[in-house]
């Protein structure tokens, strides 16, 4: 693994605090997401219906994003395509630029985070602020979110009152967590009067109606998205589907995975900007259609599926690996077992092919996946590919030692005597597995030894 | 722009495979049994799970439920539609009390500061009710705006027992065609669990969501 991951691996598993934070999350989302499935045969039909409608959407993506285009079109809403994301940030700056805009509010979007939208308008002297509570606290701690649902899952109570006593001079007692929340509340009011512009992604974008929607808990993708004067909806290109039909599966499969919800506080259908005889909603809303990647992975045979994912985040939340090195350690939007498979082909295997590394391959998040993305077999593929990229140097040594051995049954016999003799030569050439495991104990004899031992004694017997 | 449009469907459309899935078609969700009655009770016991205030009252008494509840919860200044008819009965209930009540008649830009500063409590009413998750379902329109449901920290819904549905699956095929611009399933108060997994009402939408559910 590659330098810098393997550092943050390292400082993440040294973190206790971290570690708590993680373990305590997890356990409660995946408690929430088993009561909300309890029902096992249920659970079948949905994942099944997701899975196969998500694999739909895949084949007739085009044609899905065309009858979008019109009927978004037909709605009032401005559609946009962008190939990557400085096209993206620079259709979302150009947009600002014809107003005079200034100030942004951003409801939740993880697209947004992808194209580092915040860290672009902020260069151009503009103004980007979160409004999901979990990610407003991210940001004002100067992070990323760590969980594309609860962005801020790494923090505890106790540190979230001291980042709102030290950055909003606002003191709550770590346990009044409605205070807390009630600060947010205060602060982003503010905010969401006074934007010029609110960005959000979409959960589902409904090709045969030229509808948005949205699901949230809070209400900021609401006000963000109805507020201001302009709304921006940033979108992958796989967020669409055929028909309204499609919804209630889909929506109940996203917010039972994800929050183990039946449904979350509002589901909003946004399908125009406000008309001429209505007193509220934005004068111009857009649609940002984003590939950044996507029209490549939907090339890929072995690794489209990819594309099917809704964004849920049970993966994650199943993840061995993900719950004891937390989000940040990936590095990447996208954390846990999606961000090992997407993360890989946005950047590419020789920038992020250490991510397909971190996996122990027990399958927890295939299982979880509603939509059926079999995840440990795209890790495998891209392990796969990156060993075809070339191994590293040390690698190539052991295989090349390990082959020469078992090739020649004299140094293979050697080998084990060494071993069973002294089994400290093995273990410090292993220094990595001892700091954190007991290294296994070689037996004193070889199996064969033992056999050829055996084989000996029952001859003799025989005499 | 128009370049990154043609080169994205190029591409999507030069890979596609020759065999292709036909549409999936939408599976029947169990909706619940029961009908009338039976979806009532549903419907009032996902309120009660859902954290939603739930008052069952007659055509001619929810108007002094609708002022009982703004004494009780010092409601004094409130935000209504236009033109509906239950505007109207509200707008005379409350100020016989000697509310403030103030109608959304202008764009929302003039309306600003009485949105955000001075309003306690909202009315509005909603087009059906979804009972398997305790769903309001509120279309709004020149006369019930959107914010009007979003923005006061209370908020007050008009329910015809007849509208409530039972699924989210039924409801969307009573949706009109084309969509509204907007259209809402508000099914709880605004919450979030985002410090620590611990659940706080009130984050940004309304932190109080109160039903009058109308017999009919």
């Amino acid at each position: 693994m590659s330098h810098n991951f393997n550092q943050r691996i390292t400082t993440a598993l040294n973190d206790q605090q971290l570690r708590q934070n993680f373990r305590g999350a997890m356990d409660f989302l995946q408690t929430k997401r088993a009561t909300a499935f309890e029902d096992n045969s249920e659970w079948q039909t949905l994942q099944n219906y997701g899975a196969s409608i998500r694999r739909y959407v895949i084949a007739h993506l085009p044609e899905l994003l065309e009858e979008l285009e019109v009927n978004c079109t037909k709605n009032g809403i401005q559609v946009h395509w962008a190939l990557n994301a400085e096209e993206a940030n620079q259709i979302i700056l150009t947009i600002a630029q014809k107003q005079n805009a200034s100030r942004f509010i951003k409801g939740k979007s993880m697209a947004s985070e992808e194209i580092e939208m915040n860290a672009f308008l902020n260069q151009h002297g503009m103004e980007s602020i979160e409004s999901d509570m979990g990610e407003y606290i991210v940001q004002l701690a100067g992070e990323t979110p760590s969980h594309i649902i609860m962005p801020a899952i790494h923090k505890n109570k106790e540190q979230i009152a001291t980042l709102f006593e030290d950055k909003l001079k606002e003191s709550r007692h770590p346990d009044d967590v409605d205070g807390l929340i009630g600060v947010g509340r205060k602060v982003l009011r503010e905010k969401f009067r006074q934007a010029d512009i609110g960005i959000s992604g979409v959960n589902f974008a409904i090709a045969d109606r030229g509808t948005l929607c949205l699901v949230e808990n809070e209400g900021n993708g609401r006000m963000s998205t109805t507020v201001p004067k302009t709304h921006i909806a940033l979108m992958g290109i796989e967020k669409v589907i055929p028909s309204l039909d499609a919804l209630p599966a889909l929506q109940r499969l996203l917010t039972r995975s994800a929050t183990g919800q039946h449904i979350t506080t509002y589901l909003n259908l946004i399908s125009g900007p406000r008309k001429e005889d209505e007193l509220d909603g934005p004068e111009q809303v857009h649609l940002i259609l984003l590939d950044n990647g996507r029209s490549t992975m939907a090339c890929d045979e072995d690794l489209k599926t990819t594309l099917a994912c809704i964004r849920c985040g049970a993966c994650m939340n199943h993840c061995p690996v993900y719950t004891r090195i937390g989000g940040h350690a990936y590095g990447s939007t996208y954390p846990g077992p999606i961000g090992q498979a997407v993360t890989p082909q946005l950047k590419g295997l020789q920038q992020a092919g250490d991510l397909v590394e971190a996996c122990s391959l027990n399958g927890a998040c295939g299982e979880a996946c509603p939509v059926g993305i079999e995840l440990p077999n795209l890790i495998r593929t891209l392990r796969q590919r990156k060993q075809e990229t070339g191994m590293k140097r040390i690698e190539s040594w052991v295989w090349a030692c390990w082959l020469l051995i078992h090739k020649h049954p004299k140094l293979y016999a050697l080998s084990t005597r060494i071993a069973a003799r002294f089994p400290f030569v093995l273990s410090h050439l292993f220094p990595g597995w001892r700091r954190s495991r007991t290294f296994p104990k070689p037996a004193a004899m070889s199996l064969h030894q033992h056999l050829t031992h055996q084989t000996q004694q029952t001859e003799q017997g025989h005499e | 722009m128009n370049k990154s449009r043609a080169r994205i469907l190029a591409k999507l459309k030069a890979n596609q495979g020759q065999a292709q899935s036909s549409l999936p078609e939408a599976i029947d969700l169990n909706p619940p049994a029961g009908k009338g009655d039976q979806l009532i009770e549903l419907f009032s016991n996902q309120c009660e799970i859902n954290r939603t205030e739930l008052h069952h009252v007659s055509n001619t008494s929810w108007t002094d439920k609708l002022c009982e509840i703004a004494l009780e919860k010092n409601l004094r200044s409130w935000l209504i539609g236009t033109h509906k008819n239950h505007c109207e009965q509200a707008y005379s209930a409350l100020g016989e009390h000697r509310f403030e009540v103030c109608h959304f008649s202008s764009p929302i830009e003039t309306m600003k500061d009485t949105l955000f500063d001075t309003i306690d409590a909202s009315i509005t009413e909603a087009q059906y009710a979804i009972a398997e998750t305790g769903t309001l379902v509120v279309i709004p329109d020149q006369h019930e705006p959107r914010t009007l449901s979003l923005v006061p920290p209370t908020h007050i819904v008009l329910l015809k027992q007849s509208h409530i549905i039972d699924t989210l699956q039924t409801c969307i095929s009573k949706l009109p065609k084309p969509m509204p611009t907007n259209v809402l399933f508000i099914s709880s108060p605004s919450k979030t669990a985002d410090i620590q997994q611990t659940l706080a009402y009130g984050a940004h939408g309304p932190k109080e969501l109160i039903v009058l559910l109308i017999e009919d």
